[in-house]
């Protein structure tokens, strides 16, 4: 049966191929593609300063399905969160946030304008927290931007940010909801 | 012409597997290289049939686990990791009694019980399940609700369910990122080719190579090297198998279902991957622990990429390993500009053959060396296994002695393991050049600061080295075999510059030829 015997040889050829050239990587491939794997999106919802946060929420970012799988993480997995704001006044904008486990709050520099530092209070934070730091993930309908702090010392920690930085806005924008890693 | 021809595998596949390899876990990186490696072979041979079922069996056991009643396939494989063997045991501790079935970890493996249905998991499994496990969730995250859906109470109809939605679910995924057309018009252009030169696998010579290289088919394009090389040896290779083995008289059964004439999936993924001459992907090597480093490995990956065919073929693997790097830096060059290009024409390797050989001499004594410390290792840890390690690698008059010393004891005595490894201890301590080659030894291993050798190892770790040191042996035994043909090649110490010479001017007006034009 010539035909069965080629197609036979056909297949362990193509095994082999394809094993070789998915192990293959040229330094074009390193730097343009990259991919994401489920783990690293529960990694990120748990705070793990290991992850390649950026390139990991702009793939997040640019899919609305991948969107709602992060923010499920997010649901079950933080460890604290603040959701949307009631619309109390006509004013989006929130000078501080707070929750039973956490407050968030900003201070203008004094001597650079343009710049804030913003103060994350955690008075019973976990081991984690003193040794990796805190995400901070902020959740609207169509984006989530996410802040790594560093790790907490005597209760709180803080960054220094661009009052420009759509990080920072949205961190205190009522319609964003608050996650905490 | 200038771009890097993407065969079959989509880029969103090839990095999808680098991620998997380096996504971080609890310890490091979350997966073993060696247990992705698995997987993607399963996946190219279109083996994961099995995988999908064995997997269905343990995701029902997690979701059913008194302890996992939330969120119990993200809990149990991703919070708390339980994918290493211990772990594993760890969280079966406690057998589970459920209405639909019971589940309790014995000695060798994980039972369960639906019903009539039996099925057992041996802990090894979990590494491999759980990369499964990751690739369907990273595919399809929603997946992991609708398994956990249909199998929390589920039957064995309900795990057969599942089974079945993985398959699917791979099938489809591989259907869009592994498009087969293009392996199998370059699979029927070689076996044309070689056909018409009438050429089979022992026939084959370097100057073959050469001339498929200079001169190959119209169609498909074969312009590098390397995958000239690759395809030709591969294709004949699995011709070769084929006809070795193809029994006339039972037309349809090798490889084959024979009822329905489909190839046996799991046949093909033993015969490329499982035999002796086994060509797997080895750079877990250089993971951890480190038994080798990047620059230690990558000379010899060439060769276990093709086993034996390397010395069959000894100067197509020195054109690989010096003229292919040039023909990258020119694919690269002419994407930049002409100047670049014509710059790069003119600048000839830096290497020449003498060097990679130099390379290659050094990559085999690296792995004498660490096959040395990992033989102290099982020593320190009175594992028995460091004879079989010291026999290969300590020198030959001294192997012979031990080897009838312990022909022997073994003849003599019916004393257990433990006591063997006494006596050999003993015997060890009588012959000097012994106890200089374990000195030796406890000193590369002091000297050794690479992962997984800093301090000793536990004994529950000891698997990993005892797989590092038999892929070790392979590396070693590819290597010395194919230098010895070099050596041959070589025996006036002139050939092989001369060689180089001609093929560097063979391949420098080839390149001209094929890059050097302005317009491709």
């Amino acid at each position: 049966m010539p035909d069965h015997q080629y197609h036979i040889q056909e297949q362990l050829f193509t095994a082999k191929t394809l094993y070789r050239e998915l192990h293959q990587r040229t330094t074009e491939q390193l730097k343009s593609s990259t991919s994401w794997v489920f783990n690293d999106l529960v990694q990120l919802a748990q705070g793990n300063p290991k992850v390649d946060a950026p390139q990991l929420m702009q793939h997040i970012n640019q899919s609305i399905v991948l969107r709602r799988q992060y923010m499920q993480l997010l649901q079950k997995l933080a460890f604290a969160n603040s959701p949307v704001q009631a619309a109390a006044s006509s004013v989006a904008e929130i000078s501080s946030r707070k929750s039973a486990e956490f407050e968030l709050l900003f201070k203008r520099d004094k001597q650079f304008s343009g710049q804030v530092y913003v103060i994350l209070k955690i008075p019973h934070s976990i081991e984690k927290h003193h040794n990796q730091g805190v995400r901070v993930n902020c959740c609207s309908d169509k984006l989530i931007s996410s802040v790594h702090f560093p790790p907490i010392e005597d209760g709180k920690t803080q960054l220094l940010m661009e009052e420009s930085d759509q990080k920072f806005i949205n961190m205190f924008d009522a319609e964003f909801a608050i996650y905490l890693s | 012409m200038s771009n890097i021809i993407n065969y079959g595998i989509s880029e969103t596949l090839k990095a999808l597997f680098i991620q998997l390899k380096e996504t971080p876990g609890l310890d490091g990186n979350k997966y073993h290289g060696k247990d992705v490696e698995q997987i993607s072979q399963n996946l190219v041979c279109r083996n994961y049939g099995s995988v999908c079922y064995e997997l269905s069996f343990l995701c029902w056991a997690v979701v059913n686990h008194p302890n996992y009643s939330s969120s119990p396939l993200l809990s149990f494989f991703w919070i708390d990791e339980n994918i290493q063997p211990k772990r594993f045991r760890q969280a079966f501790k406690q057998p589970i009694h459920t209405a639909s079935g019971q589940v309790s970890m014995g000695d060798d493996y994980l039972q369960l019980k639906l019903g009539d249905i039996e099925f057992a998991i041996s802990p090894t499994r979990i590494g491999v399940l759980a990369v499964m496990l990751e690739l369907t969730a990273s595919i399809e995250p929603g997946q992991l609700t609708t398994i956990e859906k249909l199998l929390v109470d589920g039957n064995s109809q309900a795990i057969k369910q599942v089974s079945s939605n993985l398959q699917k679910l791979i099938y489809s995924y591989l259907k869009e990122h592994i498009p087969e057309a293009s392996t199998q018009e370059r699979f029927r252009a070689i076996s044309g080719w070689l056909k018409q030169h009438n050429l089979t696998a022992p026939k084959l010579t370097d100057q073959d190579v050469l001339n498929f290289w200079l001169s190959p088919p119209a169609q498909p394009s074969y312009i590098k090297y390397s995958t000239v090389l690759d395809d030709l040896l591969d294709a004949i290779t699995a011709i070769d198998v084929v006809e070795n083995t193809f029994n006339a008289d039972y037309a349809l059964s090798l490889g084959s279902d024979s009822e329905q004439g489909e190839i046996d999936a799991q046949w093909v993924q033993q015969t490329v991957f499982e035999q002796a001459d086994n060509h797997s992907d080895l750079n877990w090597l250089c993971q951890s622990p480190k038994f080798l480093t990047l620059t230690q490995y990558q000379p010899m990956k060439s060769l276990l990429s093709h086993g034996k065919l390397a010395r069959q073929l000894p100067l197509s693997f020195l054109r690989l390993n010096i003229f292919a790097g040039w023909q990258s830096v020119l694919v690269q060059a002419k994407r930049k500009s002409p100047l670049v290009l014509a710059d790069k024409l003119q600048q000839s390797p830096t290497r020449q053959y003498q060097d990679y050989v130099a390379e290659l001499n050094d990559s085999e004594s690296h792995c004498k060396q660490v096959q040395q410390v990992i033989a102290h290792i099982f020593y320190s840890l009175n594992n028995p296994l460091f004879v079989g390690i010291m026999l290969k690698q300590m020198p030959t008059d001294l192997q012979q002695t031990l080897k009838i010393w312990m022909r022997a004891q073994i003849a003599n005595t019916t004393e257990s393991g433990a006591n063997h490894f006494l006596q050999i201890q003993q015997w060890l301590s009588q012959h000097p050049k012994a106890q200089f080659w374990l000195t030796e030894a406890a000193n590369l291993f002091k000297n050794n600061n690479k992962d997984g050798f800093k301090k000793l190892p536990s004994v529950a770790e000891l698997d990993i080295y005892q797989d590092g040191s038999e892929a070790l042996d392979q590396c070693q035994e590819l290597v010395a075999r194919y230098l010895l043909v070099i050596a041959k090649l070589n025996h006036q110490n002139t050939q092989l510059a001369e060689i180089y010479r001609s093929d560097l001017s063979i391949f420098s007006s080839r390149f001209k030829q094929i890059y050097g034009a302005p317009h491709a």
